[in-house]
């Protein structure tokens, strides 16, 4: 079964189609790029599955099952904006998220934490954005979810910050699970990708897997991409 | 779930408000104090001085009260924090409840420690007799059932109307944050025009009911059993009415679904 089935989706601002009859089907155990432009639809797309937005038309479905409790209980969504309450301590914001997720691992977020310094007694508001980013992403990676979807998390991070983000990513990936990663800086993860959707103007353009896409542009995925979506 | 999300909402909206309670609770001992002195002009000065703090004190404790429940409100379901509470596994029913339960808890609780500071400043041996020679009166005219019932009906007239505050606020958020641009002058100006509406509206009642019921006055300018009854009751049912309503409309209007900022 797929973890999620995309069927039909639009979703219009105003008169303004940001996605245009998209369908997907998300398989478990593999890593998928979602891969587009700036304002192409990615983010819309990943707020749809994470019941952020609600579809125009068509239907998201989490294993067989509408957005809802379940699929929010089984997701675990890295959003590009820091939205932790501010005013709480880090080791507060642990207590809250495993408090309400049933599939988090408190241990596993402390451990983090030491390994990318962070100060669990801090105030969030204390904290830098990269560093709230950080902590972010070891709330999320630390759930063992059946699907984690991180919109953007290499986006205004340095080269070497960035890998170390892939590597706490792949190491704390449940195994069985899916990730979809959202992003336009596709050098940086294209080496762990098993699928890549390309998305353009609210369309899905491309759907494969990365090894197949590789083989029939001879060329790597970023390459690929700059001449699919050239100006 | 919704016991979590609850103490989460109550811990934050009354996390400024034990400051004011504190403020509260050292102006009325301040104000006990002074009134326990022989009363020189001066001490008479600081007396009002600290009288008029309490009141404005006692108006910003409301005041701020709502707004952080406003605030919480708006935060949590449309600004940033939205995606972790819209993420959370709840449903949104439970997040909605949560937030009027710890609303109507924190609007009771604040209005629970003015009520007793305000106790505390003013209730004295003469004040306590004058308040016995009105209950007295209000026993000799009706009787002492009706009295007890006469205050209980004040209190919640009170707590109904403060409630109404909250919710016509809220409403006006949920229909605000429907529109793409100009999201909080639109709440503001729904959530005033929310409140004037159906605030208007009780009064026509209100009048419709005094004209119908005969109002004779039976003695201390008291009116009939009959005509306090029916006044006093349907005012409190319209304002049960309206929180229910509004209750009803707003949550309705979020199940529909949120489109977060």
């Amino acid at each position: 079964m797929n973890l999620v089935e995309i069927k039909h989706v639009s979703k219009s601002f105003d008169k303004k189609k940001i996605l245009d009859d998209v369908n997907l089907k998300i398989p478990s155990g593999k890593i998928i790029g979602l891969l587009g432009k700036n304002g192409a639809g990615k983010s819309t797309l990943i707020k749809l599955i994470n019941g952020l937005l609600t579809p125009s038309e068509g239907e998201i479905l989490f294993k067989g099952k509408p957005i809802g409790v379940y699929s929010k209980a089984n997701i675990s969504y890295l959003p590009e904006r820091t939205y932790l309450d501010k005013s709480m301590k880090v080791k507060d914001v642990i207590e809250y998220f495993a408090e309400f997720y049933e599939n988090f691992d408190t241990e596993c977020a402390y451990t983090l934490l030491k390994d990318l310094k962070l100060d669990a007694e801090k105030r969030i508001i204390k904290m830098s954005k990269g560093m709230q980013e950080k902590l972010q992403l070891i709330l999320v990676m630390s759930r063992d979810a059946e699907l984690y979807i991180l919109d953007e998390p290499l986006s205004g991070v340095d080269p070497a910050t960035r890998d170390y983000i892939i590597d706490t990513i792949l190491s704390n990936f449940k195994e069985g699970s899916s990730i979809i990663i959202s992003t336009h800086l596709i050098s940086d993860i294209e080496r762990i990708l098993d699928e890549v959707v390309f998305i353009d103007e609210g369309k899905i353009v491309l759907a494969s897997s990365a090894d197949d896409l590789r083989n029939k542009e001879k060329s790597s995925i970023d390459e690929a991409f700059r001449r699919m979506f050239k100006c | 779930m919704l016991g979590k999300l609850l103490k989460y909402d109550f811990k934050w909206i009354n996390k400024i408000m034990y400051v004011y309670f504190i403020l509260l609770a050292l102006i009325s001992i301040a104000v006990k104090i002074v009134e326990s002195l022989d009363q020189t002009i001066f001490l008479v000065i600081v007396d009002k001085a600290l009288s008029s703090m309490f009141i404005g004190c006692a108006a910003s404790t409301i005041v701020t009260c709502l707004i952080r429940i406003w605030v919480r409100f708006i935060n949590n379901i449309y600004k940033d924090e939205s995606y972790l509470t819209h993420t959370l596994p709840v449903t949104k029913n439970q997040i909605f409840n949560a937030k009027i339960i710890a609303s109507i808890l924190s609007i009771l609780m604040s209005g629970v420690v003015v009520a007793i500071c305000f106790a505390f400043i003013y209730l004295n041996s003469s004040t306590i007799d004058a308040l016995k020679i009105r209950y007295q009166s209000l026993v000799d005219i009706y009787n002492s059932v009706f009295a007890i019932f006469f205050i209980i009906g004040l209190v919640l007239l009170v707590v109904f109307e403060s409630i109404y505050i909250m919710i016509s606020g809220i409403l006006g958020i949920v229909i605000g944050h429907r529109f793409n641009n100009g999201k909080i002058i639109a709440s503001i100006g729904i959530g005033i025009g929310c409140y004037s509406l159906l605030s208007t509206m009780s009064l026509v009642i209100i009048g419709i009911i005094s004209n119908v019921i005969d109002y004779d006055i039976i003695g201390n300018g008291f009116p009939t059993m009959n005509y306090v009854t029916a006044v006093g009751l349907s005012s409190i049912l319209i304002y049960l009415v309206y929180d229910i309503v509004y209750y009803f409309i707003a949550k309705k209007l979020l199940n529909k679904g949120v489109n977060v900022d």
